[in-house]
């Protein structure tokens, strides 16, 4: 609902931050690469309406905010790494509707604003781009169609997260790309050459060769226009 | 006249107005003039194009625009970047 993205399935995603505590009875426990790992996980239903509690502690946030700059040190960044849930609840807190602790959060919003977290995740996306661009280019030279335009495809999608990283959208979830596309529009590509791609609208099962060149000359064009 | 396209398969970054390419072995860090005949290498302009274009933006004499034009695409054809 804080980005406006609600649909009749949606759950609520409640984020409890607090000093200290923990929740007496957990549904599930969450586990993160963090000095402090443990996340509770609570479950709950309003009607039919689910409603997803995580309890974080602010020490935890604490540990990942501090994990950022390591994206400053020249040393540390080559094998920097965050894990999916990691970037989810930097993405959250980034956009977050507070219902207590407006400065706290802030805070936190200006210190992710201020980290290298988008550049990282714009990098990590576009390498990851360029291996399946090889593995693409390396399918269609030895005939394997087939694979050569799922390698393209899954390589265009990561191009597009790493644009829309770029421009500042944090979110790692890749079932709203569309629509973080349609809120960015960037301008490295146009929708409809975006829409076109991502639904296989022009590709012809007779002529995978063309289609899949085309898609990776515009993987490599968009990502020689994001300055990095 | 040829007509200069990037080849599939380069790695591209670019940091500010600086364009980094890698292919295989090779790893070049290209200069402003050298950034731009990239981007302009799009098989959509002849190298007669992209001479003009080097002169018009860089009020060079169109000989040393072609001259350093030929001399970068044989460098970068010939380690696999551009396709002409």
């Amino acid at each position: 609902m804080v980005e406006g993205w609600d649909h009749p399935n949606s759950d609520l995603d409640l984020y409890v931050v607090s000093a200290t505590s923990r929740h007496a009875t957990p549904t599930g426990v969450r586990l993160l690469p963090l000095p402090t790992p443990e996340v509770d996980l609570v479950v709950h239903y309003e009607g039919s309406r689910r409603w997803d509690v995580e309890s974080w502690r602010a020490e935890q946030v604490e540990q990942l905010l501090a994990k950022l700059e390591d994206l400053d040190d020249p040393e540390a960044v080559s094998t920097f790494a965050l894990a999916y849930r990691e970037t989810e609840i930097l993405y959250r807190l980034s956009v977050a509707q507070p219902l207590l602790g407006d400065d706290w959060v802030a805070d936190v919003r200006a210190r992710i604003a201020e980290s290298r977290l988008s550049w990282f995740l714009t990098v990590n996306a576009f390498n990851a781009a360029d291996d399946l661009i090889d593995d693409s280019v390396g399918t269609l030279q030895s005939g394997d169609y087939v694979s050569s335009v799922l390698a393209a495809q899954k390589a265009f999608a990561l191009t597009i997260d790493g644009l829309l990283y770029s421009k500042g959208h944090l979110s790692p979830n890749q079932k709203w790309r569309a629509r973080k596309f349609a809120d960015l529009q960037p301008a490295e590509i146009s929708w409809d050459d975006y829409w076109a791609i991502e639904t296989f609208a022009d590709f012809s099962s007779s002529e995978p060769r063309l289609w899949v060149e085309a898609v990776l000359r515009r993987c490599e064009h968009i990502m020689s226009e994001v300055a990095l | 006249m040829s007509v200069p396209r990037r080849a599939i398969g380069t790695r591209v970054r670019r940091v500010g107005d600086i364009h980094y390419l890698a292919r295989g072995p090779h790893v070049y860090e290209l200069s402003e003039l050298a950034s731009l005949i990239w981007q302009l290498s799009d098989g959509t302009r002849s190298q007669e194009d992209i001479a003009s274009e080097i002169t018009a933006e860089y009020d060079v004499p169109p000989d040393v625009a072609r001259r350093d034009l030929a001399q970068f695409l044989s460098q970068m054809t010939e380690s696999g970047f551009i396709e002409v």
